[in-house]
């Protein structure tokens, strides 16, 4: 199946007063048509840094795209104009940010939000019908359309993120970047705005870039996973592969030994030990290898390649010798 | 039986505003044995923080008896003992807010030793601070360090340090690893485990995640608008949930897992306003068993098995 986007070779870093952070180290990734891919890592993992350079976000002049292409329908949004990005971003592609206290402005009421982006994307419409389908956009997410004169302090935190998700769905994009759409929201508002956003990609069949911490958010949500440490993937494959199947990354492992079960009792978790590398050096080895359980003298010396064994894909120098692992 | 560290009874804590009361705690009671773990667990706004407060006695209570070791603590009572603010010590969600950037590891550990106890000889301080970090993982070469210099786990030992600097009897642990890296929080989790099992700390533990509640409490007490709607020992209440907002928390927690149900039902409706709650009962308005009944009167907390309490008015007749 042809890919929706693609990235390839990705390198971005950050030039701060402390000097250069590598934030982003080589990632390759890809999206299909009408998939949710999980992008999952720590903090610092580059995670945002890749969903946001994808629609020329970064903050400039402090972040620089190093090196890299970031396909989309086969052009290069990297080499596209700042006029050319600005179409598409909110109509083909958008996104859904973190905070929606704060994503949302405080001065403007909720449904004129929502209906800028029609304003913007289809000036063909009449005023009546960006109206109309403003009203039904707020009511696709469960928001009622006598709601449509409210401000965003008149909501909760769960409904803002519907507004959100309202005015990402706008123009019926094809690709949705949503980068922790439910870290903020208590555990049953997140299940609503899950459900929610299944639903929705269900019925306008879009794809999506799911960016969380959240392992269980990611196995019941996404069909396929990219962990992320340091600026590198360290791991892809179907959500079947990395939760259920029978090998994977040591530091995948370790993050799913680090969460703590509702469902039986443990009775001590066994967390990845140490902390996430400086991001302002760049270890010549594996960058997981000074937390890794299995770290041997190569580790720390030569960078892994990529294996891969059907679709499933790992960084790691434990499966070089193995013949089913091709490079 | 053995007199319980700290027993709180009917507390209610109330906050004015402009249309009335909040109800932030409404009516809880509970107790903490010594050396053991009880969890609250509840969503934003259901009053867990509060109640964590009131029991420091940074917030004042409107009714209701706070014991440590068998004496009151709540309100005048307070004053009289100077001791009671080095028996208890807490612990912030925040650990990059609730460090003072200016004082070094060192600076801060030392504090509340310097606050109780006076001036004593410097290097015994100094020793008896170097202990501290060693009791909480971090290296020696730290003392001098200033939080900006440390990631998040590292300025959560710290707190943790301060914490323990006075050998309080109850430490309050408010959140303390919901904005921490699920590999650090488990480092966190794993250390404050440890220092029960050796040092005998009671911990009442403040979190949204039923999940760590699970794997640290010995009891649960699961709070909605203000209320307890269940209670007992952590394992009847992971085995037994009999309060339909508990099933629906559990419920609500996704796996990491391909291959559990993927398609649970999910809790309508979101939390209604705790500013002078109508009577009946509060979770009525989401509660898919709920009963014309259930929005009139209010409902009590009863016993479903020996130790374990649910506020549910199904649970007379038949059980759901």
């Amino acid at each position: 199946m042809e890919d929706l986007l693609r990235i390839e070779n990705l390198h971005i870093s950050y030039r701060t007063m402390e000097g250069t952070v590598y934030a982003v180290n080589g990632v390759n990734l890809s999206v299909e048509k009408g998939e949710t891919l999980g992008l999952v890592g720590e903090t610092g993992a580059g995670k945002t840094t890749t969903a946001l350079s994808i629609l020329n976000l970064l903050p400039k002049p402090a972040a620089s795209v190093d090196q890299g292409r970031i396909l989309f329908q086969n052009r290069d949004l990297l080499a596209a104009s700042k006029r050319e990005i600005r179409k598409i971003r909110g109509d083909r592609i958008a996104m859904i940010f973190q905070d929606p206290m704060t994503s949302l402005n405080t001065s403007f009421r909720i449904g004129n939000q929502v209906a800028e982006v029609l304003r913007i994307h289809r000036k063909e419409l009449g005023k009546r019908e960006i109206e109309e389908r403003t009203a039904r956009l707020l009511e696709t997410v469960g928001i009622g359309r006598e709601r449509w004169d409210d401000y965003p302090h008149q909501l909760s935190g769960g409904m803002k993120q519907r507004v959100m998700i309202a005015m990402a769905l706008a123009c019926s994009p094809e690709l949705l970047l949503a980068d922790e759409p439910t870290t903020a929201l208590d555990v049953t508002i997140q299940a609503q705005v899950l459900q929610l956003m299944r639903h929705l990609k269900e019925e306008f069949g879009m794809a999506m870039m799911l960016i969380t911490h959240d392992l269980g958010v990611v196995a019941e949500n996404c069909e396929r996973v990219a962990v992320l440490y340091a600026g590198e993937v360290l791991e892809t494959g179907t959500a079947e592969e990395i939760f259920d199947g029978p090998v994977r990354h040591p530091y995948t492992e370790g993050l799913l030994g680090a969460i703590p079960s509702p469902d039986h009792k443990i009775s001590r978790l066994s967390p990845v030990a140490g902390q996430t590398p400086d991001p302002s050096k760049l270890l010549p080895g594996c960058v997981f290898a000074p937390r890794c359980p299995h770290c041997s003298k190569r580790c720390l010396e030569d960078k892994p390649k990529e294996r891969q064994r059907g679709g499933h894909r790992i960084k790691c120098h434990l499966f070089a010798d193995k013949a089913e692992w091709r490079e | 039986m053995e007199q319980p560290l700290l027993e709180v009874q009917n507390l209610k804590t109330y906050f004015p505003v402009n249309r009335g009361f909040l109800h932030a705690v409404d009516d809880i009671s509970f107790s903490i044995p010594r050396g053991r773990t009880l969890g609250v667990v509840g969503e934003s706004g259901c009053g867990k923080s509060t109640l964590g407060r009131t029991i420091l006695g940074l917030t004042p209570a409107v009714s209701g008896e706070i014991r440590l070791d068998g004496v009151p603590v709540l309100g005048k009572e307070r004053q009289r003992q100077p001791d009671l603010q080095r028996k208890i010590q807490m612990i912030f969600q925040d650990p990059y807010g609730s460090l003072n950037p200016r004082m070094s590891v060192g600076e801060i550990i030392a504090d509340p030793i310097l606050v109780q106890q006076g001036r004593t000889g410097s290097s015994d301080l100094e020793r008896q601070v170097l202990e501290l970090m060693e009791k909480v993982g971090l290296s020696e070469r730290l003392f001098g360090a200033y939080p900006h210099e440390l990631d998040g786990g590292r300025r959560q030992r710290v707190g943790i340090a301060r914490a323990l600097a006075l050998h309080p009897d109850l430490i309050v642990c408010d959140e303390p690893v919901s904005s921490l890296d699920v590999s650090i929080q488990a480092q966190i989790l794993n250390l404050l485990m440890e220092l029960q099992e050796k040092e005998g700390f009671t911990y009442l533990f403040i979190t949204h995640d039923l999940s760590v509640v699970r794997h640290i409490s010995h009891e649960i007490v699961v709070m909605y608008l203000g209320q307890c709607v269940e209670q007992g020992e952590t394992e009847e209440i992971f085995s037994h949930p009999s309060h339909p907002y508990t099933r629906a928390l559990l419920d609500a927690i996704p796996r990491p897992t391909t291959k559990g149900p993927k398609r649970r039902p999910v809790l309508q409706g979101e939390v209604v306003s705790p500013i002078d709650p109508k009577p009946g009962c509060r979770f009525a308005g989401r509660c898919s068993f709920s009963s014309p009944e259930c929005e009139r009167e209010d409902v009590l907390l009863r016993e479903a098995a020996e130790g374990h309490w649910v506020r549910c008015r199904k649970l007379s007749g038949e059980n759901l």
